[in-house]
């Protein structure tokens, strides 16, 4: 972090150190701790911050544009969730959430399948992969976006 | 001297970022309700439409400044709940607000980038001579001038600093809602601060 780098957060953030980029914001504040000249820029900086402080004006949606709102959906199929949403939504009902048992389990169990299967000596062919890739992809879909 | 620079007070309730929604997927909360229209729920759609409706409607509107086009955005941006429910993902580190202002946000974008509409981010708005009876009182506070000046920016810019100040998004939530890089984004907000800081000079030097 240097001077030209906090002058630019102050610039595009403002003078709340909050809305600075977290990964960031320690080393700006240790440096505005030590520069004068930081901190008169964020004293101006704080000066527009406090006129943007204002509540905007809000629109009040008319009556029309809710029904419409509503209305637009019952024709429509329903947003039927891929498989993979389906398993983990399962998966979720059937742990808390918060809990890491359901990728835990579901790992453990696509591990399982697929030791046994090598074990056994069955081959399971595509359907034994596929069980294992579902499990696995719904306890962790970040890792099989498709 | 620091002490008075690094701990701000506390921002006013216009500004406050609201920390309070229930946990995503508790009973009742927005995640709940989005894995409700998932499996196409109305009920849920329509607990959805009724809490947010009117913030889409509004941000939409300060971000084009007509009525009838941040209808047609509201309502297409809640046809887009409905279709992609499926896809929000209760886990992720959007909220469900934050998704729906990416949404509308990018219908806004969209919008300006149709035939016949004017290039995004150079030139500014035009300011109708004929002001209308809401634009005519846009005079009258500081709030109202704070309109104006957003008012006058370029969309990009106006969405930017709207994101960024008044809808409380982290700069990687803004930068995804505008399709943008964070640098671009920063870009974004320099400019138009700058402009806003000079159409409020007047303001600023009442505070001084």
């Amino acid at each position: 972090m240097d001077l030209e780098r906090l002058t630019a957060l102050i610039d595009a953030y403002g003078s709340e150190p909050r809305r600075w980029p977290t990964h960031e914001r320690q080393a700006a504040l240790t440096l505005l701790a030590t520069s004068a000249e930081a901190q008169a820029h964020l004293r101006e900086a704080a000066a527009l911050d406090a006129l943007l402080a204002v509540r905007l004006p809000e629109i009040e949606p008319s009556a029309s544009l809710k029904a419409r709102v509503l209305a637009q959906t019952r024709q429509r199929p329903v947003a039927t969730p891929g498989w993979r949403a389906q398993i983990a939504e399962a998966l979720a009902q059937l742990f808390p959430r918060g809990q890491a048992m359901p990728q835990f389990a579901a790992l453990a169990l696509a591990l399982a399948i697929g030791i046994g299967a090598g074990l056994s000596n069955v081959d399971l062919g595509s359907d034994g992969d596929m069980i294992s890739y579902q499990l696995a992809a719904a306890a962790n879909p970040v890792y099989f976006e498709e | 001297m620091l002490s008075s620079l690094t701990v701000a007070a506390p921002p006013p309730a216009a500004w406050r970022i609201d920390m309070t929604e229930p946990q995503a997927t508790a009973p009742g909360s927005d995640g709940d309700l989005m894995q409700r229209v998932a499996r196409g729920d109305h009920g849920a759609y329509a607990k959805l439409v009724d809490r947010h409706l009117r913030h889409a409607v509004t941000l939409a509107w300060r971000v084009l400044f007509d009525r009838a086009d941040a209808e047609e955005v509201a309502q297409e941006a809640f046809l887009r709940v409905w279709q992609h429910a499926a896809r929000w993902q209760p886990d992720g580190s959007a909220s469900f607000r934050t998704w729906l202002n990416r949404i509308v946000v990018n219908l806004c974008i969209d919008r300006k980038r149709r035939p016949g509409m004017a290039a995004l981010d150079d030139q500014p708005e035009p300011v109708d001579p004929q002001p209308g009876p809401y634009e005519a009182r846009l005079n009258a506070e500081t709030s109202d001038r704070v309109a104006a000046a957003l008012q006058r920016l370029p969309e990009r810019q106006r969405a930017a600093i709207l994101l960024c100040y008044w809808e409380g998004e982290s700069n990687i939530a803004a930068a995804e809602a505008l399709g943008i890089t964070v640098g671009a984004l920063e870009s974004l907000l320099v400019r138009a601060k700058r402009a806003m800081r000079n159409d409020l000079a007047p303001d600023l030097g009442r505070q001084e």
